[in-house]
């Protein structure tokens, strides 16, 4: 089936798919470039203020950092964790468990949709190399079948088919090449930014489960109460009382 | 094209051998660090005192080791005095630092996977490019349908070019990544004694041991390195 005059049908899919390919690569490369700067802007803005915080143990400053940097990877771990925070338990082993339970679902989310680009460059990749293969292969034979073998008659349709199907064959390698360097430069980057978060995240555990720089509550000793000052008080004006004074405890309690 | 795509190869294949030269001396250098500052490092976290740690882990740059109880050294103060707890945070700690490790050493690695991937596309492209001037100038209605052949079987030459350098940099990843893997495994093991040490570490307020100290090698005699070894505690 031909289209236009010398192009198959298969010739002119290719190309389209190839022209669509063009436009998806160049989308990508353009979301990715601003996704990642944005996201690194975020993150060299709000890395340094949240360490501060978290290292004098502000969580309301951590929350809002993580709040006003949202684009930031580690804004949306951190203040999923501050909000589980809430609810902490008790044990600081099963609060550890939890809270590590919640940055490696929320990092998990947060840098799945991350590595989307490559994951699409991936695909762009596989069909920009198996339309053209694909299209090639199908006029060769075609071509191939009119040919004489002996007189060598025929062989113009090869030698156009060729003609046609290679540079369509080299430009799909070209951006099966330019796909492949998107993805991995988009997977270097999200690693780089997942370390980065984790780095945070880990921070706010140990700043969160380690060492209180509050004051904690005394522990429960039998007959302290009796060294309280207030105990102590009503003990020295019992003393100062005189015995013939009326009793107005036992007199209220008859 | 054919000068093009040459001057490509050449500099794919000096780049890689390059690659791997330095990745070569930096893990030799990196072994060798790792081999004086393992002994020492035990003592420096018993010690708990942070510039001993320091002067320890700016001797030896080059040790991952050393930059792996840096990382965690620097944080462990925080971590609170329940076993439990301090085991499963020093354990986090010490992954993540192990990540970065893992990182840092990939990167060129991966560099050398992609450079090896590229080759192939990159000759078969200047064949086809090579095909297509050779087929160009034919009168096709004419008889000489052999013609264009001589010219396609010599650009054939530019994709067998391609697949041995690519074959050559694959080969060389290969390796390389299997010194590094085994270079991490080490420093896997190294940080399950690290974590022994940490948990051995007197926490709290405690008195810190003080033990007796190593002489450097450079020290006269009665003078005493800041750093403690594992043989005199």
């Amino acid at each position: 089936m031909t289209v236009l005059p010398g192009f198959p049908l298969s010739v002119v899919l290719t190309l389209l798919i190839l022209l669509i390919s063009v436009f998806a690569l160049l989308v990508l490369f353009v979301i990715q470039l601003v996704l990642y700067f944005r996201r690194r802007s975020q993150s060299r803005k709000l890395e340094p203020a949240l360490r501060a915080a978290l290292a004098e143990k502000d969580i309301r400053k951590a929350a809002y950092l993580c709040e006003r940097h949202k684009a930031a990877p580690p804004a949306l771990v951190i203040s999923s964790m501050i909000a589980h925070r809430e609810c902490a338990e008790p044990s600081a082993l099963v609060g550890v468990e939890e809270f590590k339970r919640i940055w490696l679902s929320t990092a998990g989310r947060a840098f799945s949709k991350s590595t989307r680009p490559a994951e699409f460059a991936y695909w762009i990749r596989i069909i920009v190399i198996s339309a053209p293969t694909l299209s090639l292969l199908l006029d060769i034979s075609r071509s191939l079948k009119g040919i004489d073998l002996i007189s060598g008659d025929g062989s113009f349709s090869l030698y156009w088919a060729l003609f046609r199907g290679l540079p369509t064959f080299s430009f799909g390698m070209f951006l099966a090449v330019l796909a492949f360097a998107l993805e991995q430069i988009a997977l270097w980057q999200t690693t780089k930014l997942k370390l980065m978060s984790d780095d945070v995240a880990i921070e706010f555990l140990v700043n969160c489960v380690g060492k209180s720089t509050r004051r904690g509550s005394t522990r429960y000793q039998p007959g302290s109460w009796m060294s309280l000052p207030e105990t102590q008080r009503i003990r020295s004006m019992k003393e100062v009382e005189p015995e013939d004074a009326p009793d107005e405890r036992r007199v209220a309690a008859t | 094209m054919a000068t093009l795509i040459i001057l490509i190869f050449i500099a794919t294949a000096v780049t890689s051998i390059s690659l791997v030269i330095s990745n070569l001396s930096d893990m030799q250098a990196a072994r060798l660090d790792t081999a004086s500052i393992r002994p020492e490092i035990s003592a420096a976290i018993q010690n708990a005192d942070p510039s001993q740690m320091m002067a320890l882990c700016a001797r030896y740059p080059e040790s991952a080791l050393g930059r792996v109880a840096k990382d965690v050294f620097a944080k462990s103060d925080l971590l609170p005095a329940d076993e439990a707890t301090r085991s499963e945070l020093l354990r986090m700690l010490l992954d993540h630092a192990l990540a970065r490790e893992a990182e840092r050493a990939t990167r060129a690695t991966n560099l050398l996977r992609t450079i090896g991937i590229i080759c192939i596309p990159l000759g078969l492209m200047a064949t086809i490019s090579d095909i297509e001037l050779a087929i160009a100038p034919l009168g096709w209605r004419n008889s000489q349908h052999l013609a264009p052949l001589a010219a396609m079987a010599s650009a054939a030459a530019y994709t067998t070019a391609g697949l041995l350098l690519s074959l050559s940099v694959l080969a060389l990843y290969k390796y390389l990544k299997t010194r590094r893997s085994t270079a991490l495994s080490e420093l896997d093991d190294s940080c399950s004694e690290l974590l022994a040490a940490f948990l051995s570490r007197p926490t709290g307020r405690e008195a810190q041991r003080r033990v007796c100290l190593t002489p450097p090698c450079d020290a006269e005699p009665g003078q005493g390195s800041p750093i403690l070894t594992r043989e005199h505690l």
